[in-house]
């Protein structure tokens, strides 16, 4: 489980990971409603939704840090 | 004065609706809202088109663009956009020949690269998908943040796309990924061919309005070899990008399924059989006809022109937007005067048993949004018109 650095929730990375699914090529598909991640400087930051996701774009200094990365 | 074709154009677009006469089948004929990739899951529908296109080659028409030294016939790329017109024409895939990825394989590809993907890419034995958006913005692509940093003989690639369609069906993709940090943004991209099977790659469904199904994909660590890096040098992946667009360029318009769609719904509405020769009638509703047919025409002359400076190696970035911003407000200018004219019939989706017109206004009203952003948004696209065209200064 790891903290989502917008809103503070836990969320399971290993959900938001998946696979649900596997698409044509094999590429694990990954089930949305359980959340989204976002590359930034190296690093790897959980979301519960794209909307935190999108704060988190907006400024993610004011993030970085705050929750558990991977 | 008649901007028309030359002879030997004429010569060869008779020899293309000669063949589309002969091979026509009623199970290959698409509809308007395939414009916006809605029936491209019919596995039926691609068996019969991946026929169609082996009887094109047969018949020596499929590789008129195709470089002499791989086996094509080297013409012009006017020669292509006939082809694909008498296609859509026909309500035939269009989508036939020289591909974004195909061009720039052929130009800058290694020898190893051309080997490899070219004729499958034509056969469409490998299906692709495009890695150019990313989270914090399409529209700015050289600021794309998805990095790729060498690792002995392979680069290890780590970001995230989105708006990536057929990421569930695609084997590789057209991944531009940041090589070096340290320099001007445009100077420090290259281009990947990512294998989707790789480990660490992920495919995140995002289920748009329409029946438009797109992805984010996550590239966590996957590596990729250094052979499958375009032309083999990092780098230049802005220049051969730009390059693949200026080939998709020639493409822009889809005058022909609009112009299908638009005389169908005509001839719908002189039928009467749902009290439309009343709605003809009416003053308003014969002006808004009226309106989409000059819309058409304004779109053939662009598109045409469009396909001509192409052609003539004078691109035209300004051109090229125009037909794409009209193109596509035309398909939305089009499924709404049809909704308006069907009344409530519009509304019902294909299969009903009261859809007219084989419910195509209806996914075709839904589908026009997705077309309005993709390759390109349209507000890019004016604001390219406004500096190219107009010689106002570049945005902040």
């Amino acid at each position: 489980m790891v903290k989502d650095p917008v809103c503070g929730n836990d969320i399971d990375d290993e959900k938001i990971d998946g696979p649900a699914t596997h698409a044509n090529s094999g590429a694990p598909v990954t089930d949305p409603k359980f959340g989204t991640k976002r590359y930034h400087e190296g690093e790897w930051y959980y979301f519960c939704s794209m909307s935190c996701r999108q704060r988190f774009i907006a400024s993610p200094a004011r993030y970085v840090g705050a929750g558990e990365e991977k | 004065m008649d901007f028309g074709f030359s002879s030997d154009e004429l010569e060869f677009q008779r020899r293309v609706r000669e063949f589309v006469a002969e091979n026509m089948r009623p199970e290959l004929e698409t509809g308007i809202s395939y414009v916006a990739g809605a029936g491209e899951d019919d596995r039926a529908l691609a068996a019969a088109q991946a026929a169609f296109r082996q009887r094109l080659d047969r018949a020596g028409l499929l590789r008129v663009a195709w470089p002499k030294e791989l086996g094509g016939e080297g013409l012009p790329p006017i020669y292509e956009y006939i082809l694909r017109q008498e296609l859509e024409r026909n309500g035939l895939e269009p989508r036939v020949g020289m591909s974004l990825t195909s061009a720039v394989i052929a130009e800058c590809g290694t020898e190893a690269q051309k080997e490899e993907f070219l004729e499958k890419l034509l056969n469409k034995e490998l299906q692709m998908c495009a890695g150019f958006s990313e989270p914090r913005g399409g529209s700015d692509l050289a600021g794309l943040e998805t990095r790729a940093v060498r690792e002995g003989n392979d680069w290890v690639l780590n970001g995230q796309k989105i708006y990536t369609t057929y990421a569930d069906c695609a084997d590789f993709m057209w991944c531009l990924a940041r090589t070096d940090k340290n320099v001007a943004k445009h100077d420090g991209i290259s281009i990947f061919m990512v294998d989707m099977s790789h480990p660490g790659v992920t495919v995140r469904p995002l289920h748009t309005m329409g029946s438009y199904l797109t992805h984010e994909v996550f590239l966590d660590d996957v590596r990729v070899p250094n052979r499958h890096l375009i032309g083999g040098e990092p780098n230049k992946g802005w220049y051969q990008n730009t390059l693949a667009l200026d080939v998709e360029r020639i493409n822009i318009g889809s005058y022909f399924s609009y112009k299908r769609f638009f005389e169908e719904v005509v001839a719908f509405a002189r039928t009467d059989e749902f009290g439309t020769k009343a709605i003809l009638a009416e003053p308003a509703m014969r002006l808004r006809l009226g309106e989409l047919a000059v819309d058409l025409e304004t779109l053939r002359q662009l598109a045409n022109r469009n396909a001509y400076l192409v052609n003539e190696n004078q691109v035209s970035s300004m051109v090229a937007s125009m037909a794409k911003i009209w193109s596509t407000e035309f398909y939305y200018r089009l499924t709404s005067v049809v909704m308006q004219l069907m009344g409530p019939f519009g509304q019902l989706q294909k299969g009903s048993k009261w859809a007219l017109l084989d419910g195509e206004a209806e996914v075709g009203y839904r589908n026009t949004p997705p077309t309005r952003f993709g390759g390109g948004a349209n507000e890019v696209q004016r604001d390219v018109v406004a500096r190219r065209g107009l010689g106002l200064p570049r945005s902040r």
